[in-house]
Protein backbone atom coordinates (compact mmCIF):
# COMPACT_ATOMS: atom_id res chain seq x y z
CA UNK A 1 0.00 0.00 0.00
CA UNK A 2 1.59 3.24 -1.10
CA UNK A 3 1.46 6.49 0.81
CA UNK A 4 -1.51 7.84 -1.08
CA UNK A 5 -3.57 4.71 -0.51
CA UNK A 6 -2.62 4.75 3.13
CA UNK A 7 -3.72 8.36 3.42
CA UNK A 8 -6.99 7.54 1.68
CA UNK A 9 -7.60 4.72 4.15
CA UNK A 10 -6.76 6.94 7.11
CA UNK A 11 -9.03 9.75 6.00
CA UNK A 12 -11.86 7.31 5.34
CA UNK A 13 -11.48 5.81 8.79
CA UNK A 14 -11.30 9.26 10.37
CA UNK A 15 -14.50 10.18 8.60
CA UNK A 16 -16.03 7.22 10.41
CA UNK A 17 -14.89 8.76 13.72
CA UNK A 18 -12.08 6.24 14.10
CA UNK A 19 -10.02 7.52 17.01
CA UNK A 20 -6.75 5.96 15.89
CA UNK A 21 -7.12 7.35 12.39
CA UNK A 22 -7.71 10.87 13.70
CA UNK A 23 -4.70 10.48 15.99
CA UNK A 24 -2.65 9.34 13.02
CA UNK A 25 -3.65 12.35 10.94
CA UNK A 26 -2.86 14.64 13.85
CA UNK A 27 0.58 13.12 14.33
CA UNK A 28 1.27 13.37 10.64
CA UNK A 29 0.19 16.94 10.01
CA UNK A 30 0.43 18.82 13.29
CA UNK A 31 4.02 19.83 12.82
CA UNK A 32 3.68 21.32 9.31
CA UNK A 33 0.53 23.14 10.33
CA UNK A 34 2.16 24.44 13.50
CA UNK A 35 5.28 25.60 11.68
CA UNK A 36 3.21 27.35 9.07
CA UNK A 37 1.16 29.04 11.78
CA UNK A 38 4.28 29.97 13.66
CA UNK A 39 5.83 31.55 10.60
CA UNK A 40 2.74 33.63 10.04
CA UNK A 41 1.87 34.54 13.63
CA UNK A 42 5.33 34.75 15.12
CA UNK A 43 4.85 33.31 18.58
CA UNK A 44 4.39 29.84 19.98
CA UNK A 45 1.13 30.43 21.82
CA UNK A 46 -0.69 31.87 18.83
CA UNK A 47 0.73 29.20 16.55
CA UNK A 48 -0.45 26.45 18.90
CA UNK A 49 -3.87 28.01 19.13
CA UNK A 50 -4.13 28.19 15.35
CA UNK A 51 -2.96 24.59 14.97
CA UNK A 52 -5.36 23.40 17.64
CA UNK A 53 -8.28 25.19 16.00
CA UNK A 54 -7.24 23.80 12.64
CA UNK A 55 -7.48 20.20 13.84
CA UNK A 56 -10.67 20.81 15.75
CA UNK A 57 -12.18 22.17 12.54
CA UNK A 58 -10.76 19.19 10.67
CA UNK A 59 -12.59 16.76 12.95
CA UNK A 60 -15.82 18.71 12.62
CA UNK A 61 -15.59 18.99 8.85
CA UNK A 62 -14.25 15.55 8.01
CA UNK A 63 -17.68 14.03 7.39
CA UNK A 64 -18.17 16.55 4.58
CA UNK A 65 -14.74 16.03 3.01
CA UNK A 66 -14.84 14.48 -0.46
CA UNK A 67 -11.96 13.40 -2.65
CA UNK A 68 -12.89 15.58 -5.57
CA UNK A 69 -9.65 16.80 -7.06
CA UNK A 70 -8.43 18.37 -3.84
CA UNK A 71 -6.11 16.22 -1.77
CA UNK A 72 -6.51 15.98 1.94
CA UNK A 73 -3.36 17.96 2.65
CA UNK A 74 -4.50 20.84 0.50
CA UNK A 75 -7.87 20.77 2.21
CA UNK A 76 -6.21 20.77 5.63
CA UNK A 77 -3.90 23.63 4.72
CA UNK A 78 -6.84 25.65 3.51
CA UNK A 79 -8.33 25.25 6.96
CA UNK A 80 -5.01 26.21 8.51
CA UNK A 81 -4.75 29.31 6.35
CA UNK A 82 -8.25 30.32 7.29
CA UNK A 83 -7.61 29.81 11.00
CA UNK A 84 -4.36 31.74 10.89
CA UNK A 85 -6.00 34.65 9.13
CA UNK A 86 -8.94 34.57 11.54
CA UNK A 87 -6.65 34.49 14.55
CA UNK A 88 -4.48 37.29 13.26
CA UNK A 89 -7.52 39.41 12.50
CA UNK A 90 -9.11 38.62 15.85
CA UNK A 91 -6.03 39.61 17.76
CA UNK A 92 -5.55 42.67 15.63
CA UNK A 93 -2.10 41.93 14.51
CA UNK A 94 0.06 39.82 12.32
CA UNK A 95 3.63 39.53 13.44
CA UNK A 96 5.65 42.26 11.80
CA UNK A 97 9.01 41.47 13.26
CA UNK A 98 10.98 38.30 13.52
CA UNK A 99 11.41 38.08 17.27
CA UNK A 100 9.87 34.66 17.60
CA UNK A 101 11.82 33.24 14.74
CA UNK A 102 15.02 34.84 15.89
CA UNK A 103 15.10 33.23 19.29
CA UNK A 104 17.44 30.42 18.31
CA UNK A 105 19.42 32.13 15.60
CA UNK A 106 23.06 32.02 16.49
CA UNK A 107 26.24 31.87 14.56
CA UNK A 108 27.50 28.30 14.21
CA UNK A 109 30.93 29.39 15.37
CA UNK A 110 29.50 31.24 18.31
CA UNK A 111 30.85 34.56 17.12
CA UNK A 112 28.71 37.22 18.82
CA UNK A 113 29.13 39.71 16.02
CA UNK A 114 28.12 37.21 13.38
CA UNK A 115 25.18 36.11 15.52
CA UNK A 116 23.95 39.68 15.60
CA UNK A 117 24.33 39.87 11.83
CA UNK A 118 22.38 36.63 11.37
CA UNK A 119 19.57 37.84 13.56
CA UNK A 120 19.38 41.15 11.78
CA UNK A 121 19.39 39.45 8.39
CA UNK A 122 16.65 37.03 9.32
CA UNK A 123 14.62 39.82 10.85
CA UNK A 124 14.73 41.53 7.49
CA UNK A 125 13.84 38.32 5.70
CA UNK A 126 10.79 37.54 7.82
CA UNK A 127 9.58 41.11 7.66
CA UNK A 128 9.98 40.96 3.90
CA UNK A 129 7.83 37.82 3.69
CA UNK A 130 4.99 39.67 5.32
CA UNK A 131 5.23 42.36 2.69
CA UNK A 132 4.99 40.00 -0.27
CA UNK A 133 1.82 39.89 -2.34
CA UNK A 134 -0.62 37.42 -0.89
CA UNK A 135 -0.25 34.68 -3.49
CA UNK A 136 3.55 34.81 -3.29
CA UNK A 137 3.46 34.83 0.50
CA UNK A 138 1.17 31.79 0.56
CA UNK A 139 3.53 29.93 -1.74
CA UNK A 140 6.50 30.72 0.50
CA UNK A 141 4.62 29.68 3.60
CA UNK A 142 3.35 26.41 2.20
CA UNK A 143 6.55 25.49 0.43
CA UNK A 144 9.06 26.28 3.14
CA UNK A 145 7.27 26.45 6.45
CA UNK A 146 4.58 23.94 5.62
CA UNK A 147 7.14 21.67 4.00
CA UNK A 148 4.95 21.12 0.94
CA UNK A 149 6.33 20.21 -2.45
CA UNK A 150 5.66 22.19 -5.60
CA UNK A 151 2.88 19.77 -6.52
CA UNK A 152 1.25 19.85 -3.09
CA UNK A 153 1.42 23.61 -3.00
CA UNK A 154 -0.15 23.78 -6.44
CA UNK A 155 -2.98 21.52 -5.28
CA UNK A 156 -3.47 23.48 -2.09
CA UNK A 157 -3.76 26.77 -3.92
CA UNK A 158 -5.55 25.36 -6.95
CA UNK A 159 -2.86 26.60 -9.32
CA UNK A 160 -0.71 24.80 -11.83
CA UNK A 161 2.75 23.64 -10.87
CA UNK A 162 4.19 26.07 -13.42
CA UNK A 163 2.31 28.91 -11.79
CA UNK A 164 3.64 27.90 -8.39
CA UNK A 165 7.20 27.81 -9.70
CA UNK A 166 6.72 31.24 -11.20
CA UNK A 167 5.24 32.62 -7.99
CA UNK A 168 8.05 31.12 -5.97
CA UNK A 169 10.68 32.62 -8.28
CA UNK A 170 9.05 36.04 -8.03
CA UNK A 171 8.77 35.73 -4.26
CA UNK A 172 12.41 34.79 -3.82
CA UNK A 173 13.56 37.52 -6.20
CA UNK A 174 11.49 40.04 -4.32
CA UNK A 175 12.84 38.84 -0.98
CA UNK A 176 16.36 38.97 -2.28
CA UNK A 177 15.94 42.51 -3.46
CA UNK A 178 14.18 43.60 -0.28
CA UNK A 179 16.94 42.23 1.90
CA UNK A 180 19.65 43.82 -0.22
CA UNK A 181 20.65 47.33 0.61
CA UNK B 1 24.97 31.95 4.94
CA UNK B 2 25.42 33.67 1.62
CA UNK B 3 21.86 34.70 0.96
CA UNK B 4 22.25 38.16 2.44
CA UNK B 5 25.73 38.79 1.13
CA UNK B 6 26.61 40.53 -2.04
CA UNK B 7 23.99 43.15 -1.55
CA UNK B 8 23.26 45.54 -4.28
CA UNK B 9 23.66 42.96 -6.99
CA UNK B 10 20.90 41.53 -9.13
CA UNK B 11 19.58 38.20 -7.73
CA UNK B 12 21.40 35.27 -9.23
CA UNK B 13 20.33 31.64 -9.29
CA UNK B 14 22.90 30.95 -6.64
CA UNK B 15 21.67 33.68 -4.35
CA UNK B 16 18.09 32.52 -4.83
CA UNK B 17 19.09 28.98 -3.94
CA UNK B 18 20.81 30.29 -0.86
CA UNK B 19 17.68 32.16 0.05
CA UNK B 20 15.65 28.98 -0.40
CA UNK B 21 17.94 27.15 1.97
CA UNK B 22 17.67 29.98 4.46
CA UNK B 23 13.89 29.79 4.38
CA UNK B 24 13.99 26.05 4.90
CA UNK B 25 16.37 26.55 7.78
CA UNK B 26 14.16 29.20 9.33
CA UNK B 27 11.18 26.87 9.19
CA UNK B 28 13.18 24.04 10.71
CA UNK B 29 14.31 26.28 13.52
CA UNK B 30 10.83 27.06 14.69
CA UNK B 31 10.66 26.13 18.38
CA UNK B 32 8.83 22.93 19.22
CA UNK B 33 5.25 23.17 20.31
CA UNK B 34 5.11 22.67 24.09
CA UNK B 35 1.41 21.87 24.13
CA UNK B 36 1.29 19.38 21.29
CA UNK B 37 0.49 16.44 23.57
CA UNK B 38 -2.13 18.41 25.40
CA UNK B 39 -3.70 19.48 22.12
CA UNK B 40 -3.70 15.89 20.91
CA UNK B 41 -5.40 14.60 24.05
CA UNK B 42 -7.99 17.36 23.91
CA UNK B 43 -8.72 16.69 20.26
CA UNK B 44 -9.27 12.98 20.81
CA UNK B 45 -11.35 13.65 23.90
CA UNK B 46 -13.58 15.97 21.93
CA UNK B 47 -13.97 13.25 19.34
CA UNK B 48 -15.14 10.80 21.99
CA UNK B 49 -17.48 13.34 23.53
CA UNK B 50 -19.05 13.94 20.17
CA UNK B 51 -19.58 10.23 19.72
CA UNK B 52 -20.67 9.41 23.24
CA UNK B 53 -22.40 11.12 26.10
CA UNK B 54 -21.62 14.54 24.86
CA UNK B 55 -24.19 14.22 22.12
CA UNK B 56 -27.69 14.74 23.49
CA UNK B 57 -30.43 12.32 22.52
CA UNK B 58 -32.86 14.23 20.31
CA UNK B 59 -35.91 12.52 21.82
CA UNK B 60 -34.88 13.35 25.35
CA UNK B 61 -34.22 16.94 24.40
CA UNK B 62 -37.59 17.18 22.72
CA UNK B 63 -39.34 15.68 25.75
CA UNK B 64 -37.55 18.09 28.06
CA UNK B 65 -38.59 21.03 25.94
CA UNK B 66 -42.20 19.89 25.87
CA UNK B 67 -42.28 19.43 29.65
CA UNK B 68 -40.70 22.84 30.12
CA UNK B 69 -43.23 24.49 27.84
CA UNK B 70 -46.11 22.77 29.60
CA UNK B 71 -44.82 23.90 32.96
CA UNK B 72 -44.48 27.42 31.62
CA UNK B 73 -48.02 27.39 30.26
CA UNK B 74 -49.40 26.09 33.55
CA UNK B 75 -47.43 28.62 35.57
CA UNK B 76 -48.33 31.59 33.43
CA UNK B 77 -51.73 30.73 32.06
CA UNK B 78 -53.35 28.93 34.97
CA UNK B 79 -54.09 31.97 37.11
CA UNK B 80 -55.87 33.74 34.30
CA UNK B 81 -57.81 30.69 33.18
CA UNK B 82 -58.57 29.75 36.75
CA UNK B 83 -59.80 33.20 37.54
CA UNK B 84 -62.04 33.20 34.54
CA UNK B 85 -63.49 29.85 35.49
CA UNK B 86 -63.86 31.08 39.00
CA UNK B 87 -65.93 33.96 37.75
CA UNK B 88 -68.12 31.67 35.74
CA UNK B 89 -68.75 29.39 38.68
CA UNK B 90 -69.20 32.30 41.03
CA UNK B 91 -72.40 33.02 39.19
CA UNK B 92 -73.87 29.84 40.63
CA UNK B 93 -72.05 29.90 43.97
CA UNK B 94 -73.86 31.28 46.98
CA UNK B 95 -71.08 33.62 47.94
CA UNK B 96 -68.28 34.96 45.77
CA UNK B 97 -64.76 34.33 46.89
CA UNK B 98 -62.79 37.49 47.34
CA UNK B 99 -59.07 36.95 47.67
CA UNK B 100 -57.76 38.56 50.77
CA UNK B 101 -54.52 40.55 50.74
CA UNK B 102 -52.96 38.07 53.14
CA UNK B 103 -53.05 35.25 50.63
CA UNK B 104 -49.92 33.85 49.07
CA UNK B 105 -48.26 35.07 45.93
CA UNK B 106 -50.03 32.57 43.72
CA UNK B 107 -53.34 33.84 44.88
CA UNK B 108 -52.25 37.41 44.45
CA UNK B 109 -51.11 36.67 40.94
CA UNK B 110 -54.44 35.14 40.29
CA UNK B 111 -56.14 38.17 41.70
CA UNK B 112 -54.13 40.43 39.47
CA UNK B 113 -55.01 38.36 36.48
CA UNK B 114 -58.55 38.41 37.64
CA UNK B 115 -58.48 42.15 37.45
CA UNK B 116 -57.35 41.95 33.85
CA UNK B 117 -59.97 39.45 32.82
CA UNK B 118 -63.28 41.11 32.08
CA UNK B 119 -65.38 40.12 35.01
CA UNK B 120 -69.07 39.47 35.09
CA UNK B 121 -70.52 41.83 37.58
CA UNK B 122 -71.85 39.96 40.57
CA UNK B 123 -74.52 42.54 41.08
CA UNK B 124 -75.57 42.27 37.50
CA UNK B 125 -78.66 40.40 36.55
CA UNK B 126 -78.56 36.73 35.69
CA UNK B 127 -76.41 35.79 32.75
CA UNK B 128 -77.88 35.83 29.37
CA UNK B 129 -78.72 32.55 27.71
CA UNK B 130 -75.66 32.81 25.53
CA UNK B 131 -73.37 33.15 28.54
CA UNK B 132 -75.08 30.23 30.19
CA UNK B 133 -74.62 28.15 27.10
CA UNK B 134 -70.92 28.88 27.18
CA UNK B 135 -70.46 27.89 30.77
CA UNK B 136 -70.65 24.11 30.47
CA UNK B 137 -68.04 24.04 27.75
CA UNK B 138 -65.56 25.83 29.99
CA UNK B 139 -66.56 23.66 32.88
CA UNK B 140 -65.76 20.54 30.94
CA UNK B 141 -62.25 21.77 30.25
CA UNK B 142 -61.73 22.50 33.93
CA UNK B 143 -62.86 19.03 34.81
CA UNK B 144 -60.34 17.44 32.53
CA UNK B 145 -57.56 19.56 33.96
CA UNK B 146 -58.19 19.69 37.64
CA UNK B 147 -54.79 21.02 38.44
CA UNK B 148 -55.39 24.07 36.32
CA UNK B 149 -58.35 25.29 38.29
CA UNK B 150 -56.84 24.08 41.51
CA UNK B 151 -53.73 26.14 40.99
CA UNK B 152 -55.69 29.30 40.54
CA UNK B 153 -58.17 28.93 43.30
CA UNK B 154 -57.22 30.89 46.40
CA UNK B 155 -56.40 29.05 49.56
CA UNK B 156 -59.46 28.39 51.62
CA UNK B 157 -61.85 28.97 48.79
CA UNK B 158 -65.03 27.01 48.51
CA UNK B 159 -64.37 23.93 46.39
CA UNK B 160 -66.14 23.88 43.11
CA UNK B 161 -68.81 21.21 43.06
CA UNK B 162 -68.37 18.84 40.17
CA UNK B 163 -70.26 18.23 38.09
CA UNK B 164 -71.96 21.56 38.20
CA UNK B 165 -75.46 21.51 36.93
CA UNK B 166 -76.01 24.33 34.56
CA UNK B 167 -78.23 26.97 36.09
CA UNK B 168 -81.71 27.01 34.85
CA UNK B 169 -81.94 29.79 32.37
CA UNK B 170 -84.49 32.25 33.38
CA UNK B 171 -85.89 34.58 30.83
CA UNK B 172 -84.27 37.85 31.38
CA UNK B 173 -85.11 40.88 29.35
CA UNK B 174 -82.11 42.07 27.42
CA UNK B 175 -80.87 44.63 27.83
CA UNK B 176 -81.80 44.41 31.49
CA UNK B 177 -83.93 47.06 32.92
CA UNK B 178 -82.24 49.62 35.04
CA UNK B 179 -82.44 48.68 38.68
CA UNK B 180 -84.73 50.83 40.71
CA UNK B 181 -82.91 53.72 42.10
CA UNK B 182 -83.53 53.94 45.77
CA UNK B 183 -81.73 57.04 46.72
CA UNK B 184 -83.24 59.12 49.47
CA UNK B 185 -83.94 62.54 48.24
CA UNK B 186 -82.79 65.41 50.39
CA UNK B 187 -85.60 67.06 52.27
CA UNK B 188 -87.01 69.97 50.53
CA UNK B 189 -86.61 72.98 52.69
CA UNK B 190 -88.67 75.99 52.00
CA UNK B 191 -86.75 79.04 50.97
CA UNK B 192 -85.90 81.18 53.90
CA UNK B 193 -87.08 84.66 53.46
CA UNK B 194 -84.39 87.19 53.86
CA UNK B 195 -84.41 88.56 57.31
CA UNK B 196 -85.42 92.11 57.54
CA UNK B 197 -83.24 94.49 59.39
Amino acid sequence: MDERDELTRLVGAAQGRDRDAVAHLFDRYYDPVYRYAYARLGNVTDAEDAASETFAAMVRSLPRFRWQGVPFEAWLFRIAMSKVVDLARHRGRVRSDGDGLLADVTDPDGDPERTVAFREARRELVAAIEKLPRDQRDVVMLRFFGGRSIRETAEALERSEGAIKQLQFRALTSLRRRTDR
Amino acid sequence: MTWFRGRGAEPTPESLEALERELELAAAEAPPSPRVDQTRVRLLASLEEADGGGRPVPGAVLAAVVVLLLALVVAVGAPAVGSYLEDVFDETSPAPVVPSPSQDSTSRDGAEDLARVPRVRTDAPAPSPSAVADAPAVGRSSESGGSVTGAARPVGATPVPTPVPPPTPTPVPWPPADPPVDVPMPPVTPPVPPSLP
